[in-house]
């Protein structure tokens, strides 16, 4: 686990999105940043990164949309089931 | 009856998903049983083509079976329905109908007929009604502004086809064309093996056969991006659409669903192009209008989120960033005995088809985002008929009148 989920996040969506200045609410849905190939490449940072399995109902725009929510919903797992050795 | 073992168990809510690709497996396949233990799939009892116990038949096709689990399979979520909207009429847990399939019985009154699997030929009444249902999805499009139809040839250039992309998302659907070699000999060999006792010609001609750069469409709209290759949408004033209508075919290995599921089948195709802010919505309207058209048809249907039934180990990303998305969603209709079929489907593509094919917006020469919108007429015939009965006596007026007139 990290110590700072955001600025992973941050860090992942910087490297595949070209926008200037991203603020953690920016939705980068919205903004029309993103294509289905990022979407595929986020889950799978998501749960490589943080030792999570997104459940079905989470992989909704709302819940992924922005540097905020995507850490909301990392730490929503976390402290439902640490991962070992955090 | 073998049973194929699983290497790993698979969690029992994949059924579905496995049961649907079990043919595709081997042609070696005559049926099956999924074997559950609890809450998961251990394996699969098959029924071969094959007499007698054949151990290496079984261990072919257990390899086969859990090479296709791991690839498509296994990974898939367990996704659940996403209705965005529904009719007033729509009734969500339908009493049982246990009634004789509809084709069944068009077919018995002679309305129908069924040349092999999968391909349906329709009656007088019947082909009226499909196409006034034709005719009334065919008007709401030309509606439109910058609205153009095409009729478009049956055969596909293989080259067309694999800018779209579709080998790679779904070879177990395609159907290629070919005819013998033109050479001399071939026809004589053909000719000569024909004539031998019991021959066959699927046999007859094996070898010396080829492919014709050809295949048989999977859908319409795949004619209208071969069309405009190239080219330049005018995007000054409004999205730029085309219509067409034809005969689509995909291999689906086991055809036993009524008039749900056909090889040999027609769509009404809708493709949106231009700018992706002009398209998402010119699409929404289009899906209103539809839910429109079927309300003034009486049959009552719903909107769901919905994917694309892909091949091979990148399935479940595939579906993954199409349901996310919110790429593709039907409108579903009650057909006999109960069931859901999906009538229409609407896709949004993004840039894919216009950097796939070159179709660029004349004002940023910039690729075209395009969406498009297939009604299966069969599947609305279908709908039609499950919801409103086989007698003519029980379907609204404008439409009775249209196909009596």
């Amino acid at each position: 686990m990290t110590d700072n989920v955001a600025g992973e996040v941050r860090d992942f969506i910087e490297d595949h999105v070209t926008a200037h200045a991203l603020n953690d609410d920016d939705d980068i849905f919205e903004m029309g940043l993103v294509n289905s190939m990022f979407v595929i490449q986020l889950v799978r940072f998501i749960e490589d990164t943080f030792s999570v399995r997104v459940e079905a109902d989470d992989l909704q725009i709302p819940r992924l949309c922005s540097i905020n929510r995507i850490t909301d919903l990392v730490e929503r797992y976390q402290s439902a089931a640490p991962a070992a050795g955090s | 009856m073998p049973l194929l073992r699983l290497r790993a168990p698979l969690p029992a809510h994949l059924g579905p998903e496995l049961s649907q690709r079990i043919y595709f497996v081997s042609d070696d396949i005559a049926a099956f049983e999924l074997r559950v233990d609890q809450d998961s799939i251990t394996g699969v009892q098959v029924e071969t083509r094959v007499a007698g116990q054949d151990e290496v038949l079984a261990t072919r096709l257990e390899d086969k079976l859990n090479a296709i689990v791991d690839d498509e399979v296994r990974d898939l979520r367990r996704w659940t329905p996403q209705v965005l909207w529904a009719s007033e009429d729509w009734v969500d847990d339908p009493p049982p109908n246990p009634s004789q399939p509809l084709l069944d019985r068009l077919c018995a009154e002679g309305r129908a007929h069924v040349p092999g699997p999968g391909s349906v030929a329709l009656g007088t009444d019947l082909s009226r009604l499909v196409a006034h249902l034709d005719v009334r999805l065919r008007d709401m499009t030309l509606a439109l502004p910058n609205s153009v139809e095409f009729r478009y040839p049956t055969l596909l250039r293989l080259d067309a086809l694999e800018r779209t992309g579709y080998f790679s998302s779904f070879p177990h659907l395609v159907m290629f064309v070919s005819r013998l070699h033109n050479d001399y000999d071939t026809y004589r060999a053909f000719r000569e093996r024909l004539d031998e006792p019991g021959a066959a010609v699927s046999t007859a001609a094996g070898g010396l056969t080829r492919g014709d750069g050809y295949c048989l469409p999977p859908t319409m709209c795949y004619h209208v991006y071969d069309h405009l290759s190239g080219s330049l949408i005018d995007d000054s004033a409004s999205v730029r659409v085309h219509t067409a209508v034809g005969k689509s075919f995909r291999y689906e290995s086991r055809y036993e669903a009524d008039l749900e599921r056909l090889w040999d089948f027609t769509i009404r195709e809708v493709v949106f192009l231009g700018p992706e802010g002009d398209v998402v919505p010119a699409l929404a309207a289009f899906m209103d209008a539809a839910r429109g058209l079927f309300s003034s048809l009486g049959i009552p249907v719903r909107c769901e989120l919905a994917n694309d039934p892909f091949f091979g180990g990148v399935a479940a990303e595939k579906v993954l960033g199409q349901r996310v998305l919110g790429l593709k969603h039907e409108i579903v209709a009650r057909v006999s005995g109960g069931r859901t079929c999906a009538i229409a489907s609407f896709n949004r593509h993004g840039e894919h088809f216009g950097r796939a094919f070159d179709i660029r917006q004349e004002s940023t020469r910039e690729p075209v985002s395009t969406a498009c919108v297939g009604f299966g007429l069969e599947r609305v015939l279908h709908a039609f008929l499950s919801h409103h009965g086989a007698e003519t006596d029980g379907w609204p007026v404008e439409v009775r009148r249209a196909v009596e007139a």
